[in-house]
């Protein structure tokens, strides 16, 4: 079983070939808006290296966000692509549960920058069993304000919360000062990590799940759900 | 990475044998896949529009453009196929659009074509968009003789070329502000008659007089380029008088008289070159070659020099890909393949 | 509303753009700025002044797009103009979430279904007709750097 895993989501330009539980290769390099060039002579690259031909594929795993639009669009396409082709299944993960399933800690909170005093996260509680860490989503994938994080974890003051990804600190600040306590993930954590995409996606073709190529999309974010109602203050004077 | 390249480059073909391309389209509001077979022959030639959702915002919408390309793009692709009843394996070369146009929609086909020249291990041609309205001519009327001159227009640009033949041409004008579709779009929606502009303005032009108002035609003196934006200002100007005065816009009558001042810029400018290249015909493309007004007045003063005038068929103005495929295949015998990592460029030009 | 606010009455479009060149001296990317005022007061005027003044040297022979331009000049400039939309879910059809990330300085025209979905910290412009050609313009502050500017403003000019 061999499966390519792609991140295009964010910053970070993910690859990863893992066969069969065993990792056999991994980028993960931090190339600002430069995926549409990048990606396939990467890839092109990485199975040179390894002396793998592109049709020994068994699945792709692939990054659905949150993250720039266009970089996703670019991942998903490959992904897309490579499943139409050689007939192989394609799973689509959200770029915060790689971030999350990175890390063995009970309350993980994945961050990725989306400027402006906001992030993109989602809020995972992580069920161990026997064989392998089982993330249940708390709460989904939003956009919000750093100073609004105190209020939708409001639940979860008693529980020690990982922080995992860019704006760790900030938010560590704004969390404490909440009487909440945190921890920061290990640096090497903080990106989503190719391998830990390729891993999932292994996981999720062994037990048969797999995404309809032709429906697969970026998670486009729905409405956020803390708004900052300015309406009443500049809708209507 | 050259190592890739140097396996298909053993078993590339040459115009003795058959060469079959997919094609690829997605650079504004129309996504589009294409098999050619060496060239101007289309084996299919699929169109996914979506000018109706665009509509109601008055201009396409980057975003939403993109979304739609990622969700149509394996549909036209699967029909494509299909129609031309072969499948992948049969390809000899794929191609994809790289500008100009809206890049989050052009990486949509050309990170699918790059994609499928790595899996497939065939060679990647990037086309110039408006090389391929250029080209639909040839696919409609192979019978064109060369030398010969192009006016080809959109919303995009607005240029002038001379061809030796199909491997390669001479610009010899182009615009120096607006182009001549912008022109149209801009007055449109300025008169309220709506998105895209072109159709619009020329549906209320029949019903109008053209010698209603004498707009001003750029004149730039000796050389084949172009100018719009005086006659843009110029009409924006006369309704503003006409507004201030109080006196009824006759909006089809304006448009009629905007239609013949962009339609007497362009043929002249032809007519110059005309004169000078001896060429055995004339052919127009671009999205603004669909006018109606320009085809018959062009052609009128065409015939007074004995020269045809092409046009491409209606299904070939707008976007497709079967255009783009046969650029791609003088691409692919002149061995002007695109390494994987060639990006899109919104702002290409000829 | 209060001192973070800042006040000016221009007489005519060229005052009104000159306002627009003035604003962008202060401008730092990223930075969302918020215009309201009914049709021909200028909102446009004074974003053109404000893109022109960062360097935006405005010929593009592009096809038009009514809801969102690009101007790329010596910083990203986004301008939308959101007049045609009718409901807040239509801002996440566009992309909107995706413009917020962009290092860039991003105008919006008719933003009030924006509002919700804004960040804490943005400029709002608002512009009344006094007469055919005189305006009273009046920026509020949201948020710290937003704030810092307005007091800028109110030292300078």
């Amino acid at each position: 079983m061999l499966t390519l895993a792609i991140d295009t989501s964010t910053d970070n330009l993910g690859l990863a070939l893992m066969e069969s539980g065993q990792l056999r290769g991994e980028y993960n390099l931090s190339l600002k808006r430069q995926h549409s060039e990048k990606l396939l002579p990467l890839i092109e690259q990485i199975f040179e290296l390894l002396g793998i031909q592109p049709r020994e594929l068994n699945g792709v795993a692939v990054a659905t966000g949150p993250g720039s639009f266009t970089g996703l669009r670019i991942g998903i396409t490959t992904a897309k692509l490579l499943g139409r082709i050689f007939s192989i299944p394609v799973k689509g993960i959200s770029t915060l549960e790689i971030m999350a399933a990175g890390i063995a800690e009970p309350y993980l909170l994945p961050l990725i920058d989306a400027r402006r005093k906001r992030v993109y996260c989602s809020f995972y509680q992580n069920l161990r069993t026997a064989n392998d860490n089982f993330l249940k989503e708390i709460y989904q994938p939003t956009a919000i304000s750093i100073a609004e994080l105190p209020e939708l974890l409001s639940n979860y003051k008693e529980k020690e919360i990982t922080l995992i990804g860019e704006k760790k600190k900030e938010v560590r600040r704004v969390l404490e000062a909440n009487a909440f306590s945190t921890r920061l993930a290990e640096a090497e954590s903080d990106l989503p990590r190719a391998a830990v995409l390729a891993r999932l996606g292994e996981n999720y073709f062994k037990t048969g799940q797999r995404d309809d190529i032709y429906q697969l999309k970026p998670a486009y974010l729905k409405k956020p759900q803390a708004e900052i109602n300015w309406q009443q203050k500049y809708g209507n004077n | 990475m050259g190592v890739g390249k140097l396996k298909f480059r053993d078993k590339l073909k040459d115009e003795s044998e058959d060469i079959y391309i997919l094609a690829l389209e997605s650079s504004c509001d129309e996504t589009a896949a294409a098999v050619n077979k060496n060239g101007l022959k289309v084996l299919a030639n699929v169109v996914s529009s979506q000018v109706d959702l665009h509509k109601k915002f008055g201009g396409v919408v980057p975003e939403i453009a993109s979304r739609k390309h990622l969700e149509l793009l394996l549909p036209v692709i699967d029909q494509a196929l299909a129609e031309a009843g072969i499948d992948f394996e049969d390809l000899d070369a794929v191609a994809s659009t790289s500008g100009p146009g809206l890049v989050g929609g052009l990486l949509v086909t050309l990170t699918a074509a790059k994609t499928i020249s790595l899996a497939l291990n065939i060679p990647l041609i990037g086309v110039n968009h408006i090389a391929g309205h250029i080209y639909a001519n040839f696919i409609a009327n192979p019978e064109i003789k060369k030398p010969l001159l192009c006016l080809t227009i959109s919303g995009g640009h607005t240029d002038l070329l001379y061809f030796e033949d199909l491997r390669g041409y001479k610009i010899l004008g182009r615009t120096v502000d607006d182009a001549a579709g912008e022109a149209f779009d801009k007055i449109s929606r300025f008169l309220g008659l709506g998105y895209p502009g072109g159709p619009a303005i020329e549906k209320a032009a029949r019903a109008g007089n053209e010698m209603a108002v004498d707009f001003p035609r750029a004149d730039l003196g000796d050389s084949y380029n172009f100018s719009f934006s005086g006659l843009k200002t110029a009409v924006m100007n006369y309704v503003n008088n006409e507004e201030q005065r109080g006196n009824e816009l006759k909006i089809n009558d304006l448009a009629a008289s905007f239609q013949k001042a962009v339609v007497d810029s362009l043929t002249a400018n032809l007519l110059q070159a005309v004169e000078k290249y001896d060429v055995e015909s004339v052919v127009l493309s671009g999205g603004v070659a669909a006018n109606q007004r320009l085809r018959s007045y062009i052609e009128e003063k065409l015939e007074e020099h004995n020269l045809k005038l092409y046009y491409p068929p209606l299904e070939l103005c707008t976007d497709n890909a079967a255009m783009i495929g046969a650029v791609a295949y003088y691409q692919y015998l002149e061995r002007d393949f695109a390494p994987l990592s060639i990006s899109a460029d919104p702002s290409l030009k000829l | 509303m209060d001192n973070s606010s800042y006040s000016i009455i221009t007489n005519s479009p060229a005052e009104t753009a000159k306002f627009g060149r003035d604003l962008a001296q202060f401008l730092e990317v990223p930075a969302l700025i918020l215009l309201k005022g009914e049709l021909g007061t200028g909102k446009t005027l004074i974003i053109k002044a404000a893109a022109a003044a960062s360097g935006y040297q405005g010929n593009v022979t592009s096809p038009t797009f009514n809801l969102i331009q690009e101007y790329s000049g010596e910083q990203e400039i986004i301008h939308m103009d959101l007049y045609r939309l009718d409901r807040t879910e239509e801002l996440l059809e566009i992309g909107f979430e995706d413009y917020l990330t962009r290092e860039a300085l991003i105008f919006i025209e008719w933003p009030e279904l924006a509002l919700p979905l804004l960040p804490a910290d943005f400029l709002f412009i608002n512009i009344e007709k006094i007469s055919a050609q005189k305006r009273k313009i009046t920026v509020y502050a949201e948020g710290k750097r937003s704030s810092l500017l307005i007091e800028r403003l109110n030292q300078k000019c």
